[in-house]
């Protein structure tokens, strides 16, 4: 194998598919990446079996072929090289050589016979959804879901498909975000599959051009979104998802109109009250045409008011001021509303004039 | 200020307690110990009459038995120990608002500033002893010092009904002759470290550099030359019980485990006590450690952290039984488990849950228990041969 790229293209391979190199396995396989010269391109594919990722670059082909490097050494290389064109020639069948300008660097390389396949994505239900849109719909809800590896379920993002509707869901068992968005093209029938979160965010760090069309293929147990030159294949999640739609309340006690900036700002400064105290707890306060945040702990106490509008009852209720600044800064809407039903019931979060988000909050009991 | 501290220390407390409830066993060598059918047959306390003989706290029963075969045997009756601790407090209270309890049979007292009310340390030592004496029935030795370090070593000095007070002066000439484990806070490890180093007594701690002691062990190392100079700054705390750190249990299991599946039994019967007690007296923990002991007496301590709080035991069973399948051998033998709970926090605010049916399963669970006992609502699996908490009622 023997090729000339230029140091853009080489920093775009390794990055794209770095998430998928495994970084802890007892395999020393995994911590590697695949490259593989075949039709005027270079391959690059990484996985750590749970992820895989493949995507291609143009190069000047001189002969065709493939090596595996370490993901480690090779990506730093390829960060520290000058901008400029670089030359990759595999020699002795396990020494990369790295020529530019007038310098040379020999990496060891590994046999590519022990580097696993990546698994065939030809078989299952296919999908199309426009990038920006599929961007869009995980930053909305990807941050909902748990780290907590001891119920799998909760780390994955549970994705309904009915024709050309998807929906997406995440929680962590504290707080539920749900987004409706539109596939250009749906499925027959309808679909359901829970898609790793971590995968997701992934995902969406590598939808760079929002023009981008994002293939879907879902089987049994694996998904691939095809980007145009990126490949992602991971495995999805067994198990059922429980039934979101019964702890979704259907009607309140009270509705306030609120200013997203400005409530997310107040809860910001008055929960340094509350930074280091066991819950994070801010308390809210409605009362006629008046929100109070308030806060305390040994270090202080500090309260704030702002102007909301209120259709309903009086509120008193405590969050963990966590979930709520987490779901301002995916608002995409100036005003938000909140629906109240008690003080231990949640609170329901959706953009003003937009029906397609909604984010649900449960309270802390005090 | 110089600071007056004394230490009352009740003698072989588990064994005069007993006598006191059963008059007829005074005077005669009594053993407190478990049963040893479930190798719990170690003498928690011999009484002095059977200690004079050779028993020693921590003897399985058997070789006890040798020392002494005339000895009586009785099983401990830990709420009257309870009771009584809780009554000798109570007289040391009379003396000062600052009483530490420092466990079950000792306790701190802080007579700073008290001389003109009840008289100088000695007479104080002295009156309380009395009242121990007449008002509960047993002997305590008491230690008397400028620090609590130098009063815990001042009652060692005399066992059993002493009365010893030292003062900083005293200890070169009292305390430094004695063997390094005298020293308040040496245990059997530190004495080994210590042994290795050719520290041989208190005396030649104190002699040796602290910067070396420092180096050796860090933090404990530059107390325990502090210790031995006498030095010791910390108050007496009568709220030190009072904020739990840790809530655990631990258990000898009948013969040793070597199975998996009688091992995970084990573990879900500890994680539901320890849960159960947490949520009691009403408090959440985030950090699960567990405790092995092989049959070779090799122990495993290890602990890791949850991700938010709880006090319900799947969570705290799945990660003791992973840092046990993580740490421990497989099928090594296993003498004894534990698992404990800290990083406690008050669940007076609690973040409310969805999909977690724990919450309101153990909330049925504990009405239940709270109504009927314990024992009235049990795992199908507790009852199994393996499980031990629950399977006593032929004792």
């Amino acid at each position: 194998m023997k090729i000339t790229a230029t140091k853009e293209n080489l920093l775009f391979g390794v990055s794209a598919v770095q998430k998928a190199v495994s970084n802890k396995s007892t395999l020393p396989i995994l911590t590697c990446i695949k490259l593989e010269v075949q039709n005027e391109k270079l391959y690059f594919s990484a996985t750590d079996l749970e992820i895989g990722i493949q995507c291609h670059v143009p190069v000047e082909v001189v002969t065709e072929g493939m090596t595996i490097v370490p993901a480690k050494y090779f990506s730093e290389i390829v960060r520290k090289l000058p901008d400029s064109l670089i030359t990759l020639e595999l020699v002795n069948e396990h020494e990369l050589i790295i020529e530019y300008e007038k310098s040379q660097l020999n990496l060891k390389t590994f046999s590519p016979d022990d580097f696993p396949q990546l698994p065939d994505v030809e078989a299952g239900v296919k999908l199309e959804i426009s990038a920006a849109e599929l961007k869009q719909m995980i930053n909305q809800i990807v941050f909902a879901c748990s780290m907590d590896e001891r119920r799998p379920l909760f780390t994955g993002v549970l994705c309904e498909i009915e024709n050309k509707q998807l929906k997406m869901v995440s929680t962590d068992t504290h707080r539920l975000a749900l987004k409706q968005g539109k596939l250009k093209k749906g499925a027959k029938k309808p679909l359901s599959f829970i898609i790793p979160g971590k995968i997701l965010s992934e995902l969406s760090r590598l939808i760079q051009n929002e023009e981008d069309i994002c293939y879907l293929s879902i089987s049994e147990n694996l998904a691939t979104f095809l980007l145009d030159n990126i490949l992602v294949v991971c495995r999805l999640l067994e198990g059922q998802f429980p039934n979101y739609r019964q702890v979704i309340p259907t009607q309140y006690n009270s509705k306030i109109k609120a200013n997203t900036k400005l409530l997310s700002e107040a809860v910001e400064r008055i929960s340094l009250f509350s930074l280091n105290s066991d819950t994070n707890t801010v308390q809210i306060k409605v009362e006629d045409n008046l929100m109070i945040i308030f806060s305390q702990s040994e270090l202080g106490q500090g309260y704030e008011q702002i102007f909301i509008e209120n259709e309903g009852e009086p509120v008193e209720i405590a969050f963990n001021y966590r979930y709520l600044l987490d779901v301002f800064k995916v608002l995409a809407t100036d005003f938000f509303t909140i629906e109240f039903t008690g003080s231990l019931s949640p609170g329901i979060i959706r953009p003003l004039e937009n029906d397609d988000f909604l984010y649900l909050i449960l309270p802390v009991r005090s | 200020m110089k600071r007056t501290i004394l230490l009352a220390d009740m003698n072989a407390f588990y064994a005069s307690v007993t006598q006191v409830l059963e008059p007829q066993l005074l005077g005669k060598p009594l053993l407190i110990a478990g049963n040893p059918e479930k190798r719990h047959g170690i003498i928690l306390t011999a009484s002095y009459e059977a200690k004079k003989r050779g028993v020693k706290t921590g003897m399985p029963i058997w070789e006890a038995q040798i020392y002494c075969p005339q000895a009586i045997l009785r099983p401990p009756n830990y709420p009257a120990f309870l009771d009584f601790s809780y009554r000798v407090l109570q007289i040391l209270q009379d003396f000062s608002p600052l009483v530490e309890p420092y466990s079950i049979d000792e306790a701190f007292i802080d007579l700073t500033g008290t001389e003109t009310l009840w008289g100088p340390p000695l007479q104080v030592g002295r009156t309380i002893k009395k009242r121990i004496k007449e008002e509960i029935g047993i002997l305590c030795s008491v230690g008397i010092g400028p620090s609590k370090a130098i009063a815990k070593m001042a009652a060692d000095l005399q066992k059993p009904d002493g009365l010893v007070l030292l003062s900083e002066q005293d200890l070169p000439q009292r305390l430094w002759p004695l063997p390094i484990d005298n020293l308040f806070g040496v245990g059997q490890r530190m004495k080994k470290h210590l042994y290795n180093m050719g520290i041989r007594t208190i005396g030649d701690l104190a002699q040796t550099p602290v910067e070396l002691l420092t180096q050796r062990f860090g933090r404990v190392g530059t107390r325990l030359h502090e210790f031995a100079h006498g030095r010791d700054s910390s108050p007496v705390d009568p709220h030190a019980l009072d904020k739990v750190k840790s809530i655990g249990h631990q258990i000898t299991l009948p013969h040793d485990y070597t199975k998996k599946e009688a091992i995970k039994i084990v573990l879900l019967e500890l994680a539901e006590a320890v849960c159960r007690r947490a949520r009691l007296s009403n408090y959440q923990g985030k950090t699960v450690s567990l405790y092995v002991r092989g049959n070779d007496f090799s122990d495993l301590n290890r602990s890791a952290s949850l991700h938010e709080p709880t006090a319900y035991p799947p969570a705290v069973y799945h990660l003791a039984l992973k840092l046990f399948q993580q740490y421990w051998f497989p099928n090594k033998p296993v003498r004894l488990l534990g698992i404990s709970l800290s990083n406690l926090t008050c669940s007076k605010y609690q973040q409310l849950s969805l999909f977690a049916p724990e919450e309101k399963l153990y909330t049925a669970i504990d009405e239940i228990k709270n109504k009927f006992g314990e024992k009235s609502l049990l795992r199908g699996s507790f009852l199994l041969e393996e499980g031990v908490f629950y399977n006593d009622e032929k004792y």
